[in-house]
């Protein structure tokens, strides 16, 4: 048998790792520097959340109007949702100077305004939406409401419960384990469930409710999506979402099955705004493109494309989002962060009791 | 000298998420000792649940895997060894409603976590108990056969015998996966929905407590690595990788009907609704171009994540000789994604990394800890004699590992690679914290689902599978090659 030369196959054996190794690090940087490459300072940076920049969302139609009108360039960043459009600002401040931030919720705009540095708007007056409700504050100075939403009980016709139109009713309606909710901690309409049962009934009796309808739910998801995803699949037979759901199921799918529960109490608002931001490298660009969110033909746009509901709504007459008048809207609760934090930990307290 | 700077390097790399968040957050606990004691007993019930459920199914599995590699040709049987690693890619989302459709009244709270927690694990268990069993029990099946040993004689002495520790280090792995699951446990949970990766994420992502996040991860990671100290990773001797298995006795044909049973249970909804999401996509004018260039990056993304493991797994070889690193690996546990993420985005405001670049070594990071205790931890620990005798022989690290460690662990380090980059191809959750687009096939899915599109989404999970079928398959291809040169 021949003696194995192992100096010789040592040495082939690393020459050829280390080639290997240098090949891959290399595709990684190739395929990096090709991917980093479509940054550039001299365009309008805009974040937002994912549903908007997705290329089925609002965000490309948009940006392809705007490009038309401003010829300039709009680069659209997803930002994931407004708690992490949030954090993301805030951490990157000012080495990235973005433009444009779109879809900070109602709650999550007071920390924003108080984290974040925007820039003022002097001529956006005040937004009425139906109801009487005036959305003028001192935080729309700053940062824009662009579109909007009612949340509410979701359902099928089918069901028994389709017919409830106020919390009793929709209490008794329910079969047990049959509504899928969202866990307030970490879901926005989750904390607008919990906030509208306290806004509507006062605190206590809000756990009282909650204690109530425990035995109804069947799941507490950890966000919107989950949760709206188990009642499509008929394995929830209720779900906390927004009036215009239906609008969906009617228009992609044909499917005249889904309604909104229209409940006397009166139903939350979900606000979605916009501001541009101090750190900005194209500030008035970045003002023009706020504005533009703002004019009917973009505010169409949202509306169809979002399934939310436009702030003129001028744009829903004689459309199937001209459906406000169907509901009783409440005015935009206020609840403090101190409040917050006590009604979620009584939340939490709750759930570990149940 | 190099050695060790490229050890530590490694070591440096695993641990820098904590080291990067650390530098700017100092570690506090001010939580509600009442709501951390049952988030932890939550936490520690569901995970101990699911790894013992998970293993137990898992090891009947791997006795029908047995029988099948027997009875098939290669070919086949490693294309449905992939198919039943499926349930382990898939959005919890998607295997929480197949579930629930079949599984009429569900039981929800700790017992529902672990059904799916462990219909989500039995395949991967399966497929590494069927390697471990390979790899160690090939000449013990011989010598079995010939001595007239029982079935249950050889299940009892030889598997649950010889093999415990290394059951015991799957059960690890699947523990820390339970750990620090997040979306089963608020899904199916009920009131045990709270556990400790749900407390780290409202206070990072709701509150923005940083340190008290940190806090929670390392708390964690101390819970695996005590565990991990309970055991020591078994050190039988390895069979040559090309040596005949006799493993009659541990064949059991209907163990395979489990994990095929769990994919048909998994898969047959989606499957039912795929020309409704074909529909959602045509209807939505769906970007076809983007669907192709989107395939293209999860499949770089699952190569380069795969790259980058393939390379630490080589390096965890070269490291085994050490006893620091040893211990360090069992005791290490990452953060999870999140913290991951964000650890890499405060990298980025430092220094102009590219976002791909971090996502990789993120998800490297993420997978690189487990997939050592599931596939590397206890084949190495069996070469612990070989090694020490090289070293009295006066043989250098790279001898050691190039002709002692290499050859018998090409194998589980082309593992580690394949399944971490189906992983890869599958994240969303580190993806969509440090990426500004929707570049690969899961954020896209995960868009879907979040705006209506369930069954659309749902549709493109089969793309998906067949990208990270086709990252595992790469790795595969590339480990018999690279056997097949480094044993001529």
């Amino acid at each position: 048998m021949e003696p194995i030369d192992t100096s010789k196959s040592h040495f082939l054996f690393r020459f050829k790792f280390l080639i290997f190794s240098l090949a891959c690090l290399g595709g990684l940087l190739f395929f990096a520097r090709s991917y980093s490459s479509k940054s550039s300072s001299q365009k309008l940076l805009v974040y937002a959340y994912s549903s908007f920049t997705a290329s089925w969302g609002p965000g490309p139609a948009l940006k392809k109007i705007f490009e038309e009108q401003c010829h300039c360039e709009i680069e659209l960043r997803d930002a994931d949702d407004s708690r992490l459009l949030l954090q993301r600002l805030e951490m990157e401040g000012t080495r990235v100077n973005a433009d444009v931030a779109v879809g900070f919720n109602q709650w999550d705009v007071d920390e924003a305004v108080d984290n974040l540095d925007f820039r003022t708007f002097e001529s956006i007056g005040e937004i009425p939406l139906p109801g009487g409700i005036n959305l003028k504050d001192d935080k729309q100075k700053k940062l824009v409401v662009f579109d909007w939403g009612i949340l509410a009980f979701n359902t099928k016709i089918s069901r028994d419960v389709a017919k409830a139109r106020n919390f009793t009713a929709f209490l008794e309606g329910l079969p047990n384990k049959s509504l899928a909710l969202q866990d307030p901690r970490t879901s926005a309409p989750g904390l607008s469930f919990l906030l509208w049962l306290v806004q509507v009934k006062g605190e206590e009796e809000a756990f009282k409710y909650l204690q109530a309808l425990s035995a109804k739910i069947f799941t507490v998801a950890s966000g919107w999506s989950s949760s709206y995803g188990l009642f499509q699949k008929d394995q929830a037979q209720a779900v906390f979402s927004y009036v215009t759901s239906p609008l969906y199921h009617q228009i992609e799918e044909k499917d005249l099955n889904y309604l909104a529960l229209p409940f006397e109490e009166g139903l939350p608002l979900h606000l979605e705004y916009a501001g541009v931001l101090s750190t900005c490298s194209n500030c008035e660009r970045a003002q023009q493109f706020v504005r533009f969110l703002l004019t009917p033909e973009a505010q169409k746009i949202l509306m169809q494309k979002n399934y939310m509901l436009p702030v003129d709504m001028k744009v829903a007459a004689g459309t199937p989002w001209d459906l406000t008048k169907n509901f009783k809207i409440l005015p935009p609760a206020n609840f403090t962060k101190v409040d917050r934090q006590r009604i979620l930990e009584r939340w939490t307290k709750w759930v570990r009791e149940r | 000298m190099g050695f060790y700077l490229f050890i530590f390097s490694i070591a440096a790399l695993l641990v820098s998420p904590y080291l990067l968040l650390l530098s700017q957050f100092s570690i506090s606990f001010s939580l509600n000792p009442e709501d951390f004691f049952w988030a932890l007993k939550n936490t520690l019930y569901q995970a101990f649940g699911s790894a013992f459920a998970s293993v137990v199914l898992g090891i009947l599995g791997g006795l029908g895997l047995i029988w099948l590699s027997r009875v098939t040709k290669k070919q086949t049987y490693f294309w449905i060894e992939k198919f039943i690693l499926l349930p382990n890619m898939l959005p919890s989302l998607f295997v929480v409603v197949s579930c629930l459709g079949f599984i009429d009244p569900f039981p929800y709270g700790k017992v529902g976590i672990i059904i799916i927690h462990t219909i989500i694990n039995i395949g991967l268990v399966s497929v590494m108990f069927s390697h471990i069993c390979f790899q160690k029990l090939g000449s013990l099946g011989s010598l079995s056969l010939v001595e007239g040993a029982s079935r249950w004689q050889f299940f009892k002495v030889g598997i649950l015998g010889y093999l415990l520790p290394d059951l015991f280090y799957i059960g690890l792995f699947i523990f820390a996966i339970a750990m620090v699951s997040f979306n089963v446990p608020l899904l199916v949970g009920g009131t045990s929905g709270t556990t400790l990766e749900v407390l780290i994420y409202e206070n990072l992502v709701i509150n923005r407590n940083w340190p008290e996040s940190i806090s929670l991860s390392l708390i964690q990671m101390s819970i695996v690595g005590l565990a991990s100290l309970l055991q020591r990773p078994s050190n039988l001797g390895m069979d040559s990788r090309d040596s005949e298995h006799v493993l009659e006795l541990a064949e059991w044909k209907w163990g395979l009907a489990i994990p095929i049973l769990t994919v048909g249970m998994v898969l047959l909804p989606p499957l039912l609704s795929f020309p409704q999401g074909l529909r959602q996509l045509e209807f939505l004018d769906f970007n076809w171009e983007m669907l192709i260039s989107s395939v293209l990056k999860s499949l770089l993304l699952g190569l380069s994540t795969g790259g980058l493991l393939f390379l630490l797994g080589l390096g965890a070889c070269w490291a085994h000789e050490l006893g620091w690193w040893r211990r360090f690996m069992l005791f290490y546990l990452p953060p999870g994604a999140i913290l991951v993420g964000f650890a890499f985005f405060i990298l980025g405001q430092w220094v102009a990394v590219p976002v791909i670049f971090q996502i990789v070594v993120g998800l490297c990071i993420v997978f690189f800890a487990g997939l050592y205790r599931l596939s590397l931890a206890s084949p190495l620990a069996s070469l612990n004699r070989q090694i020490e005798v090289a070293q009295v022989m006066g043989a250098s690290p790279f001898k050691i590992f190039r002709f002692v460690l290499l050859p018998p662990m090409l194998r589980s380090v082309v593992f580690v690679a394949g399944i971490g980059s189906m992983w890869a191809c599958g994240d969303f959750a580190l993806s969509s914290i440090l990426s500004s687009e929707d570049f690969h096939l899961a954020l896209i899915v995960k868009s879907l689902a979040s705006s209506y599109r369930l069954d659309a989404a749902q549709s493109l999970m089969f793309i998906l599978y067949l990208v990270s079928l086709g990252c595992f398959a790469f790795w595969w291809r590339l480990g018999d090659v690279l056997g097949r040169k480094l044993n001529h």
